[in-house]
């Protein structure tokens, strides 16, 4: 029967309850390592941290998207740098794949070394890989499932490094033959993964520290958490472009994010910059302003985010596309943090 | 013997058994919870409320329209916005739903099948009925 006016039947259904005032949505500012040099990435730390922000997530790409994007520093330098150049901001990579560039021996090793320099503030963003950063090493490309049991395998292999001693592993995937991690952070980064379909979603329940989606699919959050994810957080992503105009909100996307129109189901199958140029070509632009939000406001940006809100997801990372962050940084102290309760 | 295709029809729709021993016979309208809900011009303060006053605070949220129609769904990490927020732009549209009559063991193996946490139960027309999670004992 419906409630709607309300029930005298209390929280007796051991789902607990809430207090009256929630903790507010957190709102994070992505570093988007395809468009800017590592140096620019590090200021822009400082200036989101400076604006009120407190987190952030950098992407880990071996090339860009596009060729106009003309970036794709080393992440784990680039962490290394923003570790000394900021105080308080959470930082985390959004996401590292461990399929053929990365063994998660590197990537443990990495990891936990940035944790130290980060001292608290580190978490490890993971999934299963784009061809485009995968392909340079000349290996065959492996399906969904199959990539998803290497980041599973993984992961486990991340956990048992960080947990410290000896480690032997010898699996499908991956191997480790008598390695203790030198250098490790007293307590484990946590671990979320990314995830775009209700099996990786299932899996990262059952094995992850929180997810990463990409779209405000509630269904992917409940998976998650009818698998385990149940408390665990939810981080998702909105691209924006904030602009003078909307014209040049729409240029401006377009410019420097044009494959956001590729659909989905190709943009982890296509193996050069080349490929996406064409397929966004091919597409259009006409549907730029569905795939990233194009504002001179904060209204477009605040029914964004709401959307993932409403999904689920209690963080919201916000990626102003191009070379003008400032805006974004502008528009947040003055209004998207007061907005959603973070001082500015 | 009379068979009465009717009289069975009606027999199978409540569930009666139709083979061997008798089973579980019930229903997921037997345990459905109630869920705390809104109209679709509802605020994030007004659905705090009814989750509050329903204590189900770590439940989606119902966004009904007229004749209780179920149209959304608002996650309980939702009722984080802020509290003018209006719940048409938060709301997610067309939640998934099931039917009080199905039985209930299969119910909740389909809900653990797919991984979900949980569904609505709405009647055919769409109606609220309640939330049914996964962790429901059968």
């Amino acid at each position: 029967m419906s409630d709607r006016k309300g029930s005298d039947r209390k929280a007796s259904d051991g789902k607990g309850s809430e207090p009256r005032e929630p903790r507010p949505v957190r709102l994070g500012w992505w570093l988007s390592a395809e468009e800017h040099d590592p140096r620019a990435l590090v200021s822009h730390a400082r200036l989101a941290e400076g604006a009120g922000f407190t987190t952030a997530m950098i992407s880990d790409h071996l090339r860009p998207w596009t060729r106009r994007q003309g970036n794709a520093s080393h992440v784990w330098s680039v962490l290394g740098a923003i570790a000394e150049a900021t105080e308080t901001l959470q930082v985390g990579t959004g996401v590292t794949a461990m399929v053929s560039r990365n063994d998660p021996i590197n990537i443990a090793h990495a990891a936990a070394t940035v944790a130290v320099m980060l001292e608290g503030r580190f978490f490890l963003g993971v999934g299963t890989g784009e061809r485009l950063n995968e392909q340079p090493f000349g290996q065959r490309w492996a399906r969904t499932g199959e990539r998803r049991d290497q980041m599973e395998e993984g992961i486990e292999v991340l956990r048992s490094l960080f947990a410290g001693g000896n480690v032997n592993h010898r699996g499908r995937w991956w191997n480790v033959e008598n390695l203790s991690l030198a250098t490790r952070p007293s307590t484990p980064p946590p671990i979320y993964v990314a995830t775009a379909g209700p099996r990786s979603a299932a899996l990262a329940g059952q094995i992850g520290d929180g997810i990463i989606g990409v779209t405000p699919d509630q269904r992917l959050v409940d998976v998650f958490r009818g698998s385990g994810g149940a408390g665990k957080p939810c981080l998702g992503q909105v691209h924006v472009s904030i602009a003078a105009t909307i014209d040049e909100a729409r240029a401006n996307a377009w410019n420097w994010w044009s494959h956001a129109v590729v659909p989905p189901a190709l943009l982890s199958e296509m193996s050069k910059p080349e490929h996406f140029e064409a397929a966004s070509a091919a597409v259009g632009c006409d549907t730029i302003g569905d795939m990233v939000v194009c504002a001179t406001n904060a209204g477009p940006i605040v029914v964004a985010i709401d959307r993932f809100v409403g999904a689920g997801y209690g963080t919201v990372y916000v990626h102003q596309v191009g070379p003008d962050q400032q805006r974004l940084v502008d528009l947040a102290a003055a209004e998207l943090l007061p907005h959603y309760g973070t001082p500015a | 013997m009379h068979d009465l295709v009717g009289g069975r029809s009606a027999w199978t729709v409540l569930g009666l058994p139709t083979e061997g021993e008798v089973g579980d016979r019930r229903r997921i309208r037997d345990i459905v919870r109630p869920a705390a809900s809104v109209g679709i011009t509802a605020t994030i303060a007004d659905a705090r409320e009814a989750a509050q006053a329903s204590g189900h605070t770590h439940a989606p949220i119902a966004v009904l329209g007229e004749d209780n129609v179920l149209i959304g769904s608002l996650d309980p990490v939702g009722l984080r916005l802020p509290r003018k927020t209006a719940v048409e732009h938060a709301m997610v549209r067309a939640p998934g739903t099931i039917r009080p009559d199905v039985r209930l063991d299969e119910a909740l193996q389909q809900l653990r099948d797919d991984g979900l946490a949980y569904t609505f139960v709405t009647t055919a027309r769409g109606e609220i009925v309640g939330l049914l999670f996964s962790d429901d004992h059968v």
